[in-house]
């Protein structure tokens, strides 16, 4: 379901009228106060009409795309995003409305960004052919990259690939990016056939009411943030259970500044660090580091 | 023959009776579903927070008056042209038989649903339900009296025009 069909008119109607080829390379649509709408690509950048959208547009925009129930959405625009059914995400650029010290909601709305969100049957057979090239067996793998480089993607298909293999998965899903369950309960994507997914649930509790009533095999989260997610990891991997996580980060470097990341290597909780680019498109595997190099990469960072 | 025909000019006036007075209680069991509509809306709002459109489809099953015009909002809504407010104010406009000051207190809660936390939509729907019961309140006593008046006096006209005739 692509992310236009939430739109309104006059942008929904020039969004149907995009090439094919167009739309097959089209990762983003931006609307920006005051500009027009721009459309952007792997490698291309293009306005979708000349005219500018204005502060009332933008709100109206805003309300259709929340289905005039802002107060259905206020947790997720508290994070400056709302998701769209199909796990198309769209954020949120605005003054934000603080209570009590945390960010309550967003006004003044200056800028949205569709991203639109796409399934890639088959790119998780390439992750697991670098992984047994490496000679990684364990299922338990981190996928890093910066944004826009396909770790939800691959995070999908890996999830897919293993629940059709008989793994009992369980998907975190707190931005209903991975399922696009959008709603209706039924997921956008193909997840294999023995998928559970816990929709907008936070991660450290998703984790915990995963391994307490879900019996899962395999749990899979998408992009690791504040402490409590990593706790969560801590976890399920020393429950017996196999966990697939993506994290930001553009290298090793990077992801290694992170003292979360730092203990779940020391300790053995992953088995894989997979590191993706966008270098020959989004998803290009650009290293792959098994468990026995983690004390290496530990030393090279200063093992704390 | 002729007691034929005034027996049929009493009955046709007294229909005429209840024709010109059905507005009134119209507007009781109209004012009746909306409040108790409204009082559906609250949990589908507050606890389950679903989506309006939604909500309201929810909470709208068994009130046959208000049909018409969630049917027209639900179109109105699927059609992703218009915010809520218009939306709504277009669903309600659609109906000639909802009564100016029943259109305001609604079309007055169609601008800020939607539009804010579950905590104050829950406020903003209580408040028109209060308003509601207080125009049902009046419709009940004073419209149900004119409606009473409208009826007698119409029956009233065909009678005496019967036996003028006869």
């Amino acid at each position: 379901m692509e992310p236009w069909q939430f739109l309104p008119n006059p942008w929904r109607r020039q969004l149907e009228g995009l090439s094919i080829s167009l739309v097959r390379s089209l990762e983003e649509v931006r609307f920006r106060v005051g500009r027009p709408v721009y459309l952007y690509g792997q490698d291309w950048t293009k306005p979708l009409s000349s005219e500018a959208v204005d502060s009332k547009e933008m709100e109206r925009v805003l309300s259709i795309l929340v289905e005039h129930s802002l107060y259905a959405r206020v947790d997720q625009l508290s994070q400056g995003f709302i998701t769209l059914p199909g796990g198309h995400r769209v954020g949120i650029a605005g003054q934000a409305v603080m209570d009590h010290g945390r960010v309550h909601t967003v006004r003044n709305i200056g800028g949205l960004n569709i991203r639109f969100a796409r399934a890639v049957i088959g790119i998780g057979d390439q992750v697991l052919a670098a992984l047994s090239q490496a000679g990684c067996s364990g299922r338990s793998l981190l996928i890093v990259s910066a944004p826009r480089c396909g770790k939800t993607t691959v995070l999908r298909d890996l999830v897919r690939i293993m629940s059709n293999q008989g793994q009992r998965t369980v998907i975190i899903d707190e931005r209903s990016e991975i399922a696009g369950l959008g709603g209706s309960g039924i997921p956008t994507y193909d997840l294999g056939l023995h998928t559970d997914v816990l929709d907008g649930w936070p991660k450290p509790e998703g984790l915990a009411i995963a391994l307490r009533t879900l019996g899962p095999d395999l749990v899979a989260v998408d992009e690791l943030g504040p402490s409590a997610d990593y706790r969560g990891i801590f976890k399920a991997r020393f429950s017996g259970v196999d966990v697939m996580a993506t994290v930001h980060a553009e290298n090793i470097r990077e992801m290694m500044a992170r003292r979360e990341i730092f203990k779940l290597m020391k300790h053995q909780a992953l088995d894989a660090v997979v590191l993706l680019s966008r270098r020959n498109g989004p998803a290009t595997i650009e290293g792959v580091y098994g468990s026995e190099e983690f004390p290496q990469i530990l030393d090279g960072f200063g093992n704390r | 023959m002729k007691w034929f025909g005034a027996v049929l000019a009493i009955l046709s006036t007294i229909s005429v009776a209840h024709y010109l007075a059905r507005p009134y209680r119209f507007r009781i069991s109209a004012l009746e579903q909306w409040i108790r509509l409204l009082e559906q809306l609250v949990p589908a709002i507050g606890w389950k927070k679903l989506p309006l459109q939604e909500a309201f489809s929810e909470a709208s099953r068994g009130y046959p008056l208000l049909t018409p015009v969630l049917r027209k909002l639900n179109q109105l809504l699927n059609s992703r042209e218009m915010d809520f407010f218009a939306a709504f104010s277009g669903a309600l406009r659609e109906e000639s038989w909802i009564w100016d000051e029943d259109r305001r207190i609604l079309e007055e809660l169609g601008r800020v649903l939607g539009r804010s936390s579950s905590v104050y939509q829950e406020d903003h729907i209580k408040g028109a339900i209060s308003e509601l019961q207080r125009v049902l309140q009046e419709a009940r006593g004073r419209g149900l009296k004119q409606a009473r008046l409208v009826e007698s006096l119409t029956s009233a006209a065909g009678i005496a025009l019967v036996i003028l005739l006869l």
